[in-house]
């Protein structure tokens, strides 16, 4: 008792003869403006907890100099300190010596302009004081760069580059090593099984467009395949869900029928639009299932709920059916009703391997490097994490 | 009346897709390019009036304009540019072109992508065995700290670097062992909680039983009973297993072990599963091994996830099954039995005339 | 055993087919109110979150699904909705699937109905915007801006709830309600990790696993699972509706699948054992 009393009333002193220090307003980094940190140095009142918790800091803010003072927070001094928000002010352990309070510039929400004035003013109340700060001011602006994602930049760049260098690479020399992925033997056989029974190949090219990368791979495949059945002299059938996808379709077995020799076989309606409907389309394929008996069937790129719709209605035709997919909750289904599954990126690889693309074996490599990047990420981690150091976590931590 | 048209052509259509399951009939076939037709239609309007119309439309065309008055319309110009390129795909020689808009797609979504695969690397970056701190070295260790600070203080100002920096220190200590108490008060705080939740669920279990033994054992009071007490039951349950978590996150037990076991669990799983999807090495020696561990990871999380679906599946069986079954009565006019019978007709009818054409031929 | 193999391997799966919609119609022809519905983790802390939301607080509810998914769905959707009105809560609803918009609207405007609240003042509908990722990343920043008009084609400014919310920050709940893409994963990433608001989601039991580890990251303050956890959220709400209906047939198709599953590997693992012998 006699303790609390003595820190009251040292508290209460001292606190009379303190003066704020380095009030300062900045600009929230990495906005879109409107947003401004008001940052002041904990007064020596708060050195202990006992000390800190008996000091209340309310800060207001204004447009101008001479404005209404708005209060916008009031909180205990053991609360809001700059090493709370990391993100804006690094991982420097000094921060933890300074107070940092978020506020929405006055004004803001009219939009009326990109740069705020932003005034703000704090006071430390304590029982039987308060002392007041002076006026600071800052601008509070929208800004072009987040440093906050520097990191992930450093990350993108590394990536970026080694990708390049070993597309560099593979241009020079494409006898790169990629393992063969089993998958790849079922499908020249369904082909050839195809060619004997004399009954067409249904491919599909996946319910994403152009820009998924699953569906740049199962084209890619698409166009091997189509080098083959030209070859065989098989028929083949691509029923599109889009029709940019249908376009590269044809555009990709064209050039696989060139590739073959055969040109004149190449029959531009093989691939051929249906719906952009999901279940619409299911209807429709497993119509041409049933009507046309494929000898084998692909289900390539990205599927949804329809997977085991397409596959189980596959397989009660009796096909050969082969899955590649990046879609994780529709693998279960392929593997149970499919011959033969692509796990996830096996898709990109078999696409890369079957091309021998020097973009594609370059980027699979880069994947490589990537994946060892963030195994390597995760073992220094936690290597690091049981010793707590956390300097490791602070550089790859993400906003 | 439309309501019971209405009713007919749901019932209609979804009888022709389930004669699906018996084979490819014209009754699919008819429902098949009725359903094709339809959602491309569908689609058709929606994209043009909720896509094209507002965004782009009411851009080139002053009267209309939200966009104007925001004098903001030039913005719509980039995008407008990106996705007429892909058009482009359309004519094989400027194809190329659309390549600008998938790299720009493609960008921002690897932009959004790679953050999200820092952030699992991130959160399975954990130390493999948890060290928890017990209050008394915690708090020995705060108090230390505490004097060293005072002293600098003292000798050096408490305005100097030194100072600061050793107030810091100080204060971090003192947090974690304010954080080992605040462990040790939870367990305590936890136990008291869980016991009195026991009493009042036994306490609501046994009324409920009386109630039930007393009146008509299918009345809606005693209905509610029973499931007051099953709430009750529940929270004091959670009450429980809330002391244990809290017993286990203050000193190191059972359930801390079973955290770390399943922790190291998770981490050979990522890795392992990392492992197979190398595709520049060859599989041989520990590498199979390990590549193999990866697959029998994978399949468990696809099992887990097959059981789940079928789960989902059911529902939407159940929830067509819940259609035909609303449409049996008088009141539109027994839409499924008529049909169920008029389709199992025709089916019957053209089976024989299929089989008479075979017997023919 | 070797019949028995011979008949389970050769079964005409047209049987089963007929064997399970049997199966599943018996509960919905004469309920038969199977006990034994406990709430899971996911569904509680969605509710008690709910529950616990001060009268006044604004919910948006996005109706991220079409009607293939309605009756995992929309039974979600309905004791949410519920909920959220006997709470007192301002509902935005609105959905970033184009084939859901009808859905959305016709639920919305029926539990409306029902819980007897005024448009503009209890709730909302904005109704649906194409651009899913941008949709919500323009939310993120100004709504309005995003929404000029609701879906009944009212300026968005002269609604009253949507003068107190301008960003997604200013909701004291977001739900998604998601069969798919876009939906929960996509709120979450373009959404709350950025923005930094409470989020809540409701699933498709295909989605469910891979929805998880969001709860367990805590990016999610609840998930509700498939049907059956529309069926424990009604069951915490106190008001039974399609799901708890539906649970008992669901339940009937569960233990007929666990049986069809048994018997097949044993018949399968039976006959390889003989070939081993044999060979």
């Amino acid at each position: 008792m006699i303790r609390v009393a003595a820190i009251f009333l040292l508290t209460a002193a001292a606190l009379r003869a303190q003066s704020f220090e380095k009030l300062e307003v900045l600009d929230a980094p990495g906005d879109a403006g409107g947003a401004a940190w008001v940052i002041w140095k904990r007064l020596p009142a708060e050195s202990d907890e006992e000390g800190a918790k008996r000091i209340t800091y309310v800060v207001s803010v204004a447009k101008d100099a001479t404005g209404d003072f708005e209060e916008v927070a009031r909180f205990p001094a053991t609360a809001k300190f700059m090493s709370d928000n990391t993100e804006a002010f690094g991982w420097s352990k000094k921060t933890a010596d300074w107070h940092a309070v978020k506020v929405d510039a006055p004004g803001y929400e009219d939009g009326s302009a990109a740069n705020f004035p932003v005034y703000a003013k704090v006071v430390a109340l304590s029982a039987e004081s308060e002392i007041a700060s002076g006026t600071a001011s800052g601008i509070a602006r929208p800004n072009w760069l987040t440093a906050s994602k520097f990191n992930v930049f450093v990350f993108i760049a590394l990536l970026g580059g080694v990708m390049m260098f070993l597309i560099a690479r593979a241009r020079r020399n494409s006898e790169i090593f990629v393992r063969r992925i089993p998958g790849l033997d079922a499908m020249e056989e369904a082909i050839g099984r195809a060619t004997e029974m004399g009954k067409p190949i249904l491919f599909l090219n996946g319910l994403n467009d152009m820009s998924s990368i699953s569906t740049i791979a199962s084209t890619a495949i698409l166009g091997q395949v189509a080098k083959r059945v030209a070859t065989y002299d098989t028929q083949i059938l691509v029923p599109c869900f889009d029709p940019v996808v249908m376009a590269v379709s044809q555009e990709v077995m064209r050039e696989g029928f060139i590739s073959a020799g055969r040109p004149d076989s190449y029959r531009p309606d093989s691939a051929f639009f249906v719906t952009s409907d999901q279940f619409g389309y299911v209807a429709a394929v497993d119509g041409i299932m049933m009507r046309e008996k494929p000898a084998a069937c692909f289900y390539m790129g990205y599927y949804y709920a329809e997977s085991l719709l397409l596959a189980e209605t596959g397989g009660t035709t009796g096909a050969i059916q082969i899955a590649g997919t990046d879609s994780v909750t529709q693998l279960p289904f392929f593997i149970a009703s499919c011959d033969y599954t692509l796990l996830g990126e096996e898709l990109y690889a078999a696409s890369a391997y079957l091309s021998r693309e020097p973009i594609q074996l370059g980027s699979l490599i880069a994947q490589d490097w990537g994946k060892l990047f963030v195994l390597a990420a995760i073992v220094i981690g936690t290597v690091l994490a049981l010793f707590h150091v956390q300097t490791f976590v602070h550089m790859v931590a993400t906003y | 009346m439309m309501a019971i048209l209405g009713v007919w052509v749901a019932v209609g259509l979804t009888l022709f897709m389930f004669s699906f399951l018996y084979k490819d009939n014209p009754f699919y076939k008819v429902g098949e390019n009725l359903y094709v037709g339809i959602t491309i239609g569908y689609s058709l309007v929606k994209l043009i009036f909720e896509t094209w119309i507002p965004n782009v439309w009411r851009v080139v065309h002053p009267e209309a304009g939200v966009w104007f008055e925001n004098h903001e319309w030039w913005l719509i110009l980039p995008p407008l540019f990106l996705g007429s390129l892909i058009l482009t795909r359309f004519v094989p020689k400027y194809a190329w072109l659309s390549r600008w808009t998938f790299a720009f797609v493609v960008g921002y979504g690897s932009g959004l992508a790679i953050p999200a695969v820092q952030k699992q690397a991130e959160a399975t970056a954990h130390p493999l065995v948890t060290h928890i701190e017990s209050f008394d070295s915690a708090d020995k260790a705060a108090t230390e700290a505490e004097k060293k600070a005072t002293d600098l203080a003292a000798s050096k100002g408490a305005g100097s670097d030194e100072a600061i920096k050793a107030r810091i220190d100080a204060d971090e200590y003192r947090e974690r062992a304010n954080a080992a108490k605040a462990r040790k008060d939870a367990v305590s705080a936890a136990g008291a909680r869980a016991d009195k939740a026991r009493a009042a669920a036994n306490d609501a279990r046994k009324q409920a039983d009386e109630m039930a033994k007393k009146g008509p054992a299918d009345s809606e009071e005693v209905h509610a009973a029973q499931k007051k007490a099953t709430l009750a039951e529940r929270a004091a349950i959670g009450a429980e297993m809330a002391t244990w978590t809290a017993y286990s996150k203050s000193e190191y037990s059972v359930l801390t072990a079973w955290g770390d076991f399943t922790t190291i669990v998770l981490f050979i799983g990522v890795f392992s599963v990392l492992f197979y999807f190398f595709f520049s090495i060859e599989h041989k020696g520990p590498v199979k091994v390990f590549s193999r561990l990866g697959i029998i990871f994978l399949m468990i999380y696809f099992g887990a996830s097959y059981g789940y679906t079928v789960m989902g599946r059911l529902s939407l069986l159940y929830g067509r099954l819940v259609i035909l079954r609303d449409a049996c009565y008088p009141s539109v006019g027994f839409a499924t039995p008529v049909l169920l019978v008029a389709m199992i007709t025709v089916l019957v009818v053209l089976h024989f005339q299929n089989k008479d054409k075979e017997e023919n031929a | 055993m070797e019949a028995f193999s011979k008949f389970v391997l050769s079964l005409d799966r047209r049987w089963i087919f007929l064997v399970l919609l049997l199966v599943l119609f018996i509960p919905i022809a004469c309920p038969l109110n199977l006990p034994g519905l406990k709430p899971s983790p996911g569904v509680t802390r969605m509710y008690d979150f709910v529950e616990n939301m001060p009268e006044g607080s604004t919910i948006l509810i996005s109706f991220d699904f079409d009607p293939a998914s309605k009756p995992e769905l929309a039974p979600m959707g309905e004791a949410m909705l519920r909920h959220a009105f006997r709470k007192k809560l301002k509902v935005v609803a609105m959905g970033l699937w184009v084939t859901g918009v009808s859905l959305e609207k016709e639920t919305v405007e029926r539990i409306a109905k029902e819980a007897n609240v005024t448009y503009g003042d209890d709730y909302v509908n904005l109704g649906w915007k194409a651009g899913s990722v941008a949709v919500i990343t323009g939310m993120g920043e100004d709504i309005h801006n995003t929404f000029p008009t609701d879906a009944k084609g009212n300026p968005v400014g002269s609604l009253k709830i949507m003068q107190r919310v301008h960003r997604l920050k200013d909701f004291d709940l977001v739900v998604s309600l998601a069969a798919g893409t876009p939906g929960i994963d996509t709120w979450i990433a373009y959404g709350s990790d950025k923005y930094k608001f409470k989020m809540g989601g409701g699933t498709t039991a295909v989605n469910a696993p891979a929805m998880s580890p969001y709860l367990q990251a805590n990016q999610l303050v609840g998930l509700i699972g498939a049907m059956r956890g529309a069926a424990e959220y009604e069951f915490l709400l106190d008001k039974p509706g399609d799901a708890i209906r539906g649970m008992d047939a669901i339940s009937l198709g569960h233990y007929l699948i666990v049986g069809l599953i048994l018997m097949g590997n044993i018949a399968y693992f039976f006959t390889r054992s003989r070939k081993g012998v044999a060979a």
